[in-house]
């Protein structure tokens, strides 16, 4: 166990009001320090989006040791830990979620929750995102986040230490949404490699003046799974997914290759 | 060859349209591109609200990001003048490097790599204005003749292998003082970034406020890196690779679950 009570920063895609990541800080204080910095609305889908071309407020709630950020999820983590002061401390591990939904395979790319997690690494700060896995996709909020939220706080008190002597570690987690005593035990997996297009609903259709409106729906990936041990392959048979991921989006091995390529046009 | 043509900076870009008009001379093109400005908006893609499409010969102006666009042009039939996919989706050339620590922020490098994901090999081209856009401006024509010429020395090598998506970066300057074209890695050290107070965008005097600004480079970059090269003048080209799992790591966060 570690010493110290360990400090967590807290925040999510989904607003500071959504089940997921009320009850996650409820289970986290019972044995840790935690200060919430959430966004104010839903931003599902930001990525790393950052608000650089406007002001982004924020509403204290000392007393609950939260603050409300009118921005993105990245907007959160960078006012965090880039800003002098922002924070009563520096953070042992920062935690993101638990989102509403699956975040596997490439659809981590999209997922805000995932990328607080990664602004947070880059500083030095380890992280852990949390996603519920429910079935069908989009039926929020999803079953059982009680049982996920205890889970969840388990699984960071049993990480904290491998975390605190590896802060370049962010790791993505997936639960399953399902009563905690049929979740199965968690296991290392690579994102799944297959990316389906997502379902596209043409709301409205204007010839005349050329407009098309559409909705880009959830991701319908949960049906394609395949027995290759990863991660969407490992959550559908029962169990949390955890997988590390990488900040470097360098194709190292392809360096050499381009270079000659680029040999050829000269 | 059909080319798919985005960026982030919106389809009125003069970079976007100097190097859609050359590049349709003799191939089949489309712009799909954002209507407003989406700089920093990364791969963001719009789940929560409808996505409007402009339907305008030879262009779809998109109320959303630039991976919104390529999502949409890849994945809806109707949305591409074409029956089939483009060979490969060019996105830019962009107003600004887009470096090392800002390949995850970029509109212009998660619409390429949008597109990759669905199978289109990709280019992101982004052009590095040392001072005020204005004063660069005269360079433009430059700039859009190097990015032409790479897309068009490099389509073999893509066409045949369309997992590969290149992040290009081009110094603005005359184009006899710009260096060769290299292949390059990522220079990350993770700088912080600027944040000040901003007491005029708070609701209320109860509330705080900010704004979020740009990184604080350090002044010297580790040779080899994409920053080192383009400062000294070269194109800089990196190979970029969106499978984000640390396969490194897996065996050491198992031996942590035991």
């Amino acid at each position: 166990m570690a010493a110290a009570r360990p400090r967590i920063l807290l925040t999510n895609d989904d607003g500071f009001d959504a089940l997921g990541i009320q009850l996650l800080a409820a289970q986290l204080r019972r044995d840790a320090d935690v200060y919430m910095v959430a966004p104010l609305f839903n931003r599902s889908g930001s990525s790393y989006a950052l608000s650089l071309h406007g002001p982004v407020p924020v509403a204290r709630r000392e007393d609950e040791q939260m603050a409300i950020v009118a921005g993105t999820p990245a907007d959160c983590v960078v006012l965090a830990l880039h800003r002098e002061g922002f924070l009563p401390w520096r953070p042992d591990l920062t935690v993101a979620g638990i989102n509403y939904g699956a975040n596997l395979g490439y659809d981590t790319l999209y997922s805000g929750t995932v990328a607080a997690a990664g602004e947070s690494v880059k500083q030095g700060v380890p992280a852990i995102a949390f996603s519920s896995v429910c079935v069908p996709e989009g039926n929020f909020p999803p079953a059982h986040m009680a049982d996920t939220a205890q889970i969840a706080a388990e699984l960071v008190m049993r990480l904290v230490d491998k975390l605190r002597a590896a802060p370049d570690t962010l790791l993505n987690v997936n639960i399953p949404a399902l009563p905690a005593a049929e979740v199965k035990e968690p296991r290392a997996a690579g994102l799944k490699k297959r990316h389906l297009p997502r379902p596209h609903a043409e709301m409205q259709r204007d010839d005349e003046l050329g407009l098309r409106y559409y909705r880009t729906g959830y991701n319908i990936s949960m049906a394609t799974s395949q027995d290759d041990g990863l991660d969407l392959d490992v959550v559908k048979q029962g169990h949390v997914s955890i997988t590390p991921l990488r900040l470097d989006v360098t194709a190292h091995d392809e360096i050499d290759e381009v270079g000659g390529w680029l040999k050829e046009l000269a | 060859m059909r080319i798919l043509l985005s960026n982030d900076d919106g389809y009125a870009s003069p970079l976007l349209q100097a190097l859609a008009a050359k590049l349709s001379a003799n191939h089949e093109t489309c712009v799909v591109a954002p209507l407003s400005n989406q700089s920093g908006t990364s791969s963001s893609l719009s789940i929560s609200e409808p996505t409007v499409v402009k339907m305008v010969d030879g262009m779809r102006i998109v109320s959303g990001t630039p991976t919104d666009c390529v999502h949409l042009a890849l994945t809806v039939p109707g949305i591409l003048p074409w029956d089939s996919k483009p060979d490969l989706t060019v996105s830019g050339i962009n107003l600004g490097r887009n470096l090392g620590n800002d390949a995850l922020c970029s509109g212009t490098i998660a619409a390429a790599a949008e597109s990759v994901a669905y199978g289109v090999p990709a280019i992101a081209l982004s052009l590095h204005c040392s001072e005020a856009g204005a004063k660069m401006v005269k360079y433009f024509d430059d700039a859009v003749a190097v990015a032409y010429e790479l897309v068009i020395g490099l389509q073999d090598r893509l066409l045949a292998a369309p997992r590969t998506l290149l992040s290009v970066n081009l110094p603005c300057r005359q184009r006899d003082e710009i260096k060769e074209p290299v292949s390059c890695r990522l220079g990350l050290d993770y700088p912080m970034r600027r944040i000040e107070e901003e007491p005029a965008g708070a609701p209320s005097s109860a509330h705080e406020c900010y704004q979020v600004g740009e990184l604080k480079h350090r002044s010297e970059h580790e040779a080899g890196t994409d920053y080192a090269l383009l400062a000294a003048g070269h194109v800089t080209i990196t190979p970029l690779r969106f499978d984000m799992t640390n396969d490194a790591m897996l065996p050491d966060v198992a031996s942590w679950l035991e």
